[in-house]
């Protein structure tokens, strides 16, 4: 195939081609399809798509001087393919994460038998930055902690997949799955011929009836809410589209008031009560009374009311310590503490400083490693080991040594490459998987997920903040 | 609804109604100073005076007005100009996406982003001319999307509200910016060409040329006001403006005809009342000018007890 003869297989999997350079056989209609497009009709296409995207506003705002200037996200129209025997496992072993994840932040919060029982060191749990003691022994709706989850998977050289993240706080990213997906089918419609897709529509329902879910006790029909920072948060987009495609009402701190132990909306008919909030706040700023006193954003007096039970809260608050970096090298251990089952997908082989032999035997292979802050996540204070420099390297064993705690190591994954638009020809780029695991009656996976691609030629690292762009990613229904 | 997303909208559709009026405007100011060039040129330099007035703009040296229209048109950092009402108008929208259909956000989007792009560009008349027809269309293709893809709630009502008072002033203020515009001073010796000229520019600055024409048979100063201020039949007099701006009002409030509620519905109820029993000869006898100076005042009180009642 023309399009494909100067294609160069990395280090790692390849998603479309195999190592004897053949097209995998679910790709191969899609490739063949590549192949045939004219490179004029190519370069209107990407045209229209970014069109697409600018004219309904899937942007985020960059503010030079004092006008807003809107960038599109990076993204590339090449789809990645997920068959159906592939996702069947990964959707079991998300539901059981999930769920384990789940009871594991229960535990924490109330009887604490996992730390009892010596599974996990206690000082790892209350070193946790995210480990919120004042939430011990107050009770959730159904005992839910995690309603909306997005988990980070990777796969090595062999083609397995393996979670790299957990993502408990306030994950984002759904809506580039929803209008990447928008955006293919009307960019690229007969790319979809002969393929059957798993549908993805759906999500905001869905939601939707998580948040129904977990205020049901307080009405039979719940007021629901979409806490957002506001129209400066890069993610606000996404925010105003889910609170849209629900059809909740978008609030930012200012539009709510505590009154009588209850959380009430400003509205042009005096207060309204409000019985959910699916909140894009962290913790740490979502109350000035409880968290932080400088906070503008979070609402006077909202932890008390959701302490006492008058209102719902998605995600509920303290569910960062799950997915602090150092808990994860746990959570093997977590899922057959809690449900006696081994897990489904496998972690990321990972080192805790900790000790002095972990701490030697990091800091003697740093070179080799990738090192992670635990506390952190979108890319930001990581050091990837092969490709950083001596005084980057020196910094990362002080900062280390310091801090242990502070710190993770794991072998550096090559990660899974996929074609990806490059000028006119595709070349591979490396991606990852993040799919959208809800929690409410029962669990539910969107089907696929954003996939994030590096768009620079051998990068590493996908985070939108560094650079990446995303895919639409289909999961086949055969 | 949220009282900040009722202000938002209230103040998006008044944005979005000034951008048709200035994007109009500046069309009919274009091509009044170009007619009347044959007419008397002295007049022909004032027209851009006048206009810079109406926007809000500082008065400016009147021999250049190709500036004067780039700055009316295109300059962001102007607020009173077409741009900068876009700009005003989507910065409101981008804060509540979720009140809005997704086709009316696109819409504002779009020609908010087209004009921004032609803003930087080398300037070409003619494709000047084209965007601000663009803008007039996208503006009338948004309060058409308004009216039929929006449930008729509170959020359809504050975007009306918005839309039919800023109508009102526009209406009011052109009209009193044409009774005394300075040209007919300074084309006496023309005059016989001048007043029917002026007076269809005044009619075409309000959209109004057309619906004129069916409705009368001659140009004369008397009808023109009559049917400007008071014709309840037409759209954009100040008369039908304030009616659906009332109508509004007593729907937010729930309030029956001839009865009321807000301090905000006994102002419009009376503007209302006022206008539907005046005549225009009374009008022209007191005084036009001093008429239009009180009716404004008025318009503007109106807008304060909005304010006031729904969204501080």
């Amino acid at each position: 195939m023309q399009l494909l003869q100067n294609y160069s297989l990395g280090p790692g999997y390849d998603e479309m081609v195999d190592a004897e350079h053949a097209v995998r056989p679910h790709y191969r209609a899609l490739a063949e399809r590549l192949a045939t497009l004219p490179v004029e009709v190519r370069a209107q296409r990407q045209r229209a798509a970014e069109l697409f995207f600018l004219n309904r506003g899937t942007t985020f705002t960059v503010y030079k001087e004092e006008a807003g200037i809107d960038r599109i996200f990076p993204f590339d129209t090449v789809p990645r393919m997920v068959p159906a025997d592939e996702w069947e496992t990964l959707e079991a072993g998300l539901k059981q994460r999930i769920y384990a994840l789940n009871l594991f932040l229960y535990d924490l919060y109330h009887d604490q038998k996992i730390l009892k029982d010596g599974v996990i060191p206690v000082e790892l749990i209350y070193g946790a930055r995210h480990f919120r003691r004042e939430w011990i022994q107050v009770p959730v709706p159904h005992d839910i902690y995690v309603h909306v989850c997005g988990t980070d998977l990777i796969r090595d050289r062999d083609g397995v997949y393996y979670v790299l993240e957990d993502n408990l706080r306030c994950p984002s990213g759904v809506s580039y799955v929803l209008e990447n997906r928008l955006m293919m089918q009307q960019v690229y419609p007969e790319q979809f011929t002969g393929y059957d897709v798993r549908l993805v529509r759906d999500y905001c329902l869905a939601l939707r009836d998580v948040l129904h879910h977990i205020a049901a006790h307080l009405s039979d029909e719940p007021t629901a809410v979409l806490l957002s920072p506001g129209v400066y948060n890069s993610a606000y987009f996404e925010h105003a589209y889910l609170a849209k495609q629900m059809g909740i009402e978008l609030v930012e701190g200012r539009d709510l008031v505590v009154e009588d132990n209850a959380v009430m909306m400003r509205t042009t008919r005096g207060l309204k009560r409000v019985d959910v909030i699916y909140r894009r706040i962290d913790d740490d700023f979502i109350d000035p009374l409880v968290f932080r006193p400088d906070s503008m954003l979070g609402v006077t007096g909202l932890v008390n009311v959701y302490r006492s039970g008058n209102v719902a809260f998605a995600n509920s608050l303290g569910t960062g310590v799950a997915d602090d970096k150092a808990v994860y090298a746990f959570t093997p251990q977590v899922i057959r503490y809690y449900l006696s089952e081994d897990p489904i997908l496998p972690i990321v082989e990972t080192y805790l400083p900790l000790d002095e032999r972990t701490l030697d035997h990091v800091l003697t292979n740093m070179e080799r490693l990738v090192v992670k802050r635990v506390d952190e996540a979108g890319g930001y204070g990581m050091v990837m080991g092969p490709t950083a420099s001596k005084r980057e390297l020196d910094e990362a064993r002080r900062a280390v040594r310091a801090e242990p705690r502070s710190y993770i190591a794991q072998p550096v994954i090559s990660l899974s490459q996929h074609p990806t638009w490059i000028g006119d020809e595709l070349q591979g780029r490396h991606v990852d998987l993040r799919p959208y695991v809800l929690y409410g009656e029962d669990i539910w996976v969107l089907p696929g997920g954003l996939t994030r691609v590096a768009l620079r030629k051998g990068s590493l690292v996908v985070n939108s903040s560094q650079g990446g762009g995303s895919k639409d990613t289909w999961v086949l229904t055969c | 609804m949220l009282s900040r997303v009722a202000s938002a909208l209230f103040w998006l559709a008044r944005s979005v109604e000034r951008s048709d009026h200035a994007a109009r405007l500046l069309l009919v100011t274009h091509g009044y100073a170009q007619e009347l060039r044959g007419v008397s040129p002295a007049a022909a330099g004032l027209c851009w005076g006048v206009t810079s007035r109406l926007l809000g703009a500082e008065p400016v040296e009147a021999s250049d007005g190709r500036s004067v229209f780039r700055r009316l048109a295109y300059d962001g950092t102007f607020p009173g100009s077409v741009l900068g009402n876009l700009r005003a108008a989507r910065e409101n929208a981008r804060g509540v996406r979720d009140a809005l259909s997704s086709e009316m956000w696109e819409t504002l989007n779009v020609v908010y982003l087209r004009v921004l792009e032609e803003a930087g560009s080398p300037p070409s008349e003619a494709a000047e001319l084209s965007l601000l027809r663009r803008v007039q269309s996208s503006v009338h293709l948004l309060q058409g999307l308004r009216d039929h893809t929006l449930s008729q709630t509170d959020a359809w009502h504050f975007l009306r509200l918005g839309q039919f008072l800023e109508r009102a002033g526009c209406m009011t203020r052109t009209l009193a910016a044409s009774l005394a515009h300075p040209a007919l001073e300074a084309a006496p010796s023309a005059s016989h060409a001048m007043d029917p000229l002026h007076l269809a520019m005044t009619l075409r600055a309000a959209a109004a040329f057309e619906a004129y024409s069916q409705a009368e048979a001659a140009l004369s100063l008397e009808r023109v006001v009559h049917f400007l201020l008071l014709e309840h039949t037409f759209p954009r007099s100040v008369e039908h403006s304030l009616i659906e701006a009332d109508r509004c009002l007593r729907a937010l409030s729930g309030a029956p005809e001839s009865v009321f509620h807000t301090d905000a519905e006994q102002i419009c109820g009376r503007l209302v009342a006022d206008l539907r029993f005046a005549a225009v000869e009374e009008v022209l006898q007191a005084g036009v000018h001093e008429y239009l100076q009180r009716l404004l005042a008025r318009i503007w009180r109106l807008g304060e007890a909005i304010e006031h009642e729904y969204f501080s």
